[in-house]
């Protein structure tokens, strides 16, 4: 079965500037991916470019395998939208506001009642049926804009910096809601600046940089991860001697003492396979070290970004990737089929 | 979904309002809908309705009293003052302020980026543009129907001929709903500082007029629309295709503006431009040629406006359905695909139509004078464009505000040489056309050549030339599209009779 986001050498060129250059992934049925980057770095255009609301210079993007350029109207009725920034109507009620769009989905009658009902019932408006839409709150608005673009029941959910302006408890409002979708096996793909809360409700993390998937891989990955080298860290703590720990290292190769400290020490495995840190916990215990505490280190994601783009900086080593998924460093020639945007220029 | 909303319903939530959005609202396009809902609770709307029942009510006390009582005044004069009174009141409500109210209607919805969120629904740019129009029209025609008692009134008085002042009101309504169509079509598409010229200069001219000159103007149209001549039948008919016609132009001009680049909407509207230029033609001929050559040249203008501020750049798949046709769609796309490239060819071709009409028609040197004196001005802007704004973002903008400039500086021109008789004046501002039409042959049975027709076919034939040359590029760039369009078609068509493929 086809994934629900298929993205293939993706590029989106604002005259000479590359706003998305040449990025592929997939994100899976049911999954809720993160979207991440500073600003500027892509987010936005290719969540566009999804929602069939602008073209691509080249490359392919596909919506639960149909292309989105070819067949925008398909992919409509299989994406809600939901965008950064939007305004409502004025003199229009939540009531109304649900009623018109749900009219322009082609929904009559019982049908359509039951929907805006619906909808209104998950996203908590039933309160702020009579309320005028464009004196709501920033939360108020959020839920809104997610019940409109849950009236025809989606499968897949582009969501543009929902939680950005928003407050703590709409926040985790908004994240509720989210979760239950996701529990309800829609595809969620989400952009946000906040990457704690972006790592507690998504499956995957999918990091751009100016215009470039530098990472994609699970939020684990992130918070354990890799140095440039694909060696992992450690932290052990004994009750004794923190020299023991140094001591066995000296006599068992393949380990290494990054910085020895008051209780311990930290490690670094070059391999990161967790058999290998059972091993090493297994030889110290065996040998007498008296260890109490034994943990792979774990980094914020704020941190993990950072690294990521730090190692950037430094010449690029180390960014994960699926190993099937490769970004070309120049505009290909493949192209998709039929309807790109035009030759000829002025 | 359906789980979570059962779970979580509150059993003390009162019940949704439906009945407000169950009518009969349900055969109506959901854009109408919409906007009626937001446009009749507009303060601009309630108050200019309330108004002018209040205007019209008071004049229409204070009037019956002086006519009831024994005065000076016949009951005739007060009743033509009334009727008079009430249609520069109306037209000042359905020709000023509704249509001023479309100026920003689409921009409105661009900027708060809910365009994006309408075009993800099953609403086109037509129906969306289209919706809004008629939400405007539909409140316009509110304030007709509360006129409509008013007017018929004064029939008491007498010195009333209510079938002509009812088809003026009808008029009037119709006119309004042109200038609906260009404030709504040039709110998507003009510039902030052409919309606002429009309001500000437009506006003071239409209020102008409706203040100071309609007044005289009333008895002559009310004469006009008694219909005792043959021919004003076939007036009023093209006047009514002219009306549908600008509604549709600007409309469309608007939607072409918010559509994506793979839908096509140029050939449609060349194609319905050429049409109704050569029915309003024909249909003004018996009333004379020179108003028909006048409407005709108001048609070009609107085609040209669209056909030089056009994207040059269009998706692929647009060639489709010309490159059906084997060579025959090939040379037919170079006159009717989208872009000002192509526009220039089919300008080319709307100048040949139209000489071809007066040949066939009003065959005399001051007929093919006007017209391509008309042609000139208009071509004026493109050619300008083409040599020093190639690169124009904006080009709708460009063209208008060139256009309208070189017709304000030919009419204090001609203002000039009236007065002054300067003529030498207008031949040094003969490169805008339009300035020699005071120099044209007076008389349309003259058919001697006069240099302004040589200095008309000259100067209008080096603006063509520009702009077909500077159209090259593009037009050779085309091929290659084609060939693009080509492959995917063969594709299409590969994939259709093979799905395996």
């Amino acid at each position: 079965m086809s994934a629900a986001i298929s993205v293939r050498n993706l590029f989106r060129y604002f005259g000479v500037l590359k706003a998305v250059d040449g990025i592929s992934f997939d994100i899976p049925h049911g999954s809720v991916c993160g979207f991440v980057g500073a600003n500027g770095a892509g987010k936005t255009t290719t969540m566009r470019m999804l929602a069939t609301l602008d073209y691509p210079t080249m490359g392919s993007a596909e919506i639960c395998g149909i292309n989105v350029v070819d067949h925008p109207d398909k992919v409509r009725s299989l994406i809600g939208w939901m965008p950064d920034n939007f305004g409502n109507y004025d003199h229009m009620t939540v009531l109304e506001y649900l009623d018109f769009y749900a009219r322009a989905l082609g929904y009559t009658g019982e049908e359509r009642k039951g929907r805006i009902e619906e909808v209104m019932v998950f996203a908590d408006l039933m309160p702020l049926a009579d309320r005028i839409s464009n004196k709501l709150s920033k939360g108020m608005t959020q839920r809104l804009c997610l019940g409109r673009a849950l009236l025809h029941d989606p499968q897949v959910l582009i969501m543009d910096e929902p939680a950005a302006g928003l407050d703590p408890r709409a926040r985790v409002e908004l994240k509720h809601l989210i979760r239950i979708l996701a529990e309800e096996g829609k595809t969620i793909f989400i952009s946000s600046h906040i990457l704690s809360e972006l790592g507690e409700m998504c499956d995957t993390l999918l990091f751009i940089n100016a215009g470039r998937i530098v990472h994609h891989g699970d939020a684990d990955s992130l918070r354990y991860g890799s140095d440039a080298t694909g060696g992992v860290f450690y932290d052990v703590q004994v009750n004794g001697n923190p020299e023991s720990v140094a001591d066995w290292v000296i006599l068992n190769p393949g380990v290494e003492v990054v910085e020895t400290r008051k209780r311990g020490a930290r490690l670094r495995l070059p391999n990161p396979d967790p058999a290998r840190a059972a091993e090493v916990l297994k030889g110290m215990v065996k040998d007498g070290v008296p260890v109490i505490e034994f943990h792979r280190e774990e980094r914020n994601l704020e941190d993990a970004f950072i690294d990521i783009l730090g190692q950037l900086e430094q010449g690029g080593a180390g960014l994960t990737a699926p190993p099937d998924l490769s970004t070309p460093d120049a505009p290909s020639s493949e192209q998709h089929s039929g309807t790109e945007a035009t030759p000829p220029t002025a | 979904m359906a789980e979570q909303s059962s779970s979580q319903t509150p059993p003390q939530l009162p019940a949704l309002p439906f009945e407000r959005v169950n009518e009969f609202s349900d055969r109506l396009s959901p854009m109408l809908v919409k906007e009626l809902r937001q446009g009749t609770r507009t303060n601009s709307f309630v108050i200019l309705f309330l108004l002018l029942q209040a205007i019209l009510t008071f004049v229409l006390l204070i009037a019956s009293s002086i006519g009831l009582s024994e005065g000076r005044l016949d009951t005739a004069t007060i009743g033509r003052f009334i009727t008079g009174f009430i249609l520069i009141i109306y037209s000042l409500a359905v020709l000023l302020f509704q249509p001023l109210r479309g100026i920003s209607s689409i921009a409105t919805e661009v900027r708060e980026n809910s365009i994006d969120l309408m075009s993800l629904t099953r609403l086109t740019a037509w129906r969306i543009v289209s919706g809004k129009w008629l939400s405007i029209v539909s409140q316009s025609a509110l304030i007709a129907g509360a006129v409509l008692p008013y007017l018929i009134i004064p029939y008491f008085f007498g010195g009333m001929q209510l079938l002509p002042e009812l088809i003026l009101w009808f008029c009037l309504f119709v006119v309004s709903g042109a200038l609906t169509a260009l404030t709504v079509g040039i709110s998507a598409i003009g510039s902030a500082l052409l919309r606002g010229l429009l309001v500000v200069a437009g506006g003071a001219l239409m209020m102008g007029y409706l203040l100071f000159g309609f007044t005289s103007h009333i008895p002559i149209l009310i004469e006009m629309l008694s219909f005792t001549q043959g021919d004003q039948s076939l007036a009023a008919i093209a006047f009514l295709v002219a009306a549908c016609y600008i509604c549709y132009f600007f409309l469309d001009l608007g939607a072409t503006a918010i559509a994506p680049s793979s839908e096509n909407r140029a050939t449609r509207k060349r194609l319905m431009g050429l049409g109704a230029l050569t029915l309003t033609y024909l249909l003004l001929c018996p009333t004379g040629g020179s108003l028909a050559l006048f409407i005709a040249l108001g048609i070009t203008a609107c085609i040209a406006l669209d056909l030089f501020s056009e994207r040059v750049n269009f998706a692929s798949i647009i060639c489709w359905k010309f490159l059906r046709f084997g060579a025959l769609g090939r040379l037919a796309g170079r006159f009717l695909y989208p872009g000002w490239a192509t526009g220039s060819l089919f300008f080319l071709a709307l100048v040949l139509v139209l000489c071809l009409l007066i040949s066939l028609t009003h065959s005399s040197p001051r007929h093919y004078t006007i017209a391509l004196l008309g042609i000139g001005t208009l071509a004026f802007p493109a050619a300008i464009i083409q040599l020093f704004a190639r690169k124009s973002e904006n080009r709708f903008s460009s063209y208008s505000f060139i256009l309208l400039v070189s017709l304000i500086l030919s009419k204090i021109l001609v203002v000039l040489y009236d007065n002054f008789s300067g003529e030498l004046l207008l031949w040094i501002f003969s490169f805008i056309p339009m300035t020699l039409l005071p120099l044209a042959p007076e008389s349309a049975s003259a058919t001697e050549p006069f240099p302004v027709l040589l200095a008309a076919i000259g100067i209008t034939s080096v603006y063509l030339l520009v702009i077909l040359i500077r159209s090259l590029h593009q037009l050779s760039q085309l091929s290659t599209l084609e060939s693009v369009a080509q492959r995917g078609l063969d594709d299409s068509l590969m994939e259709a009779h093979d799905p395996d493929h």
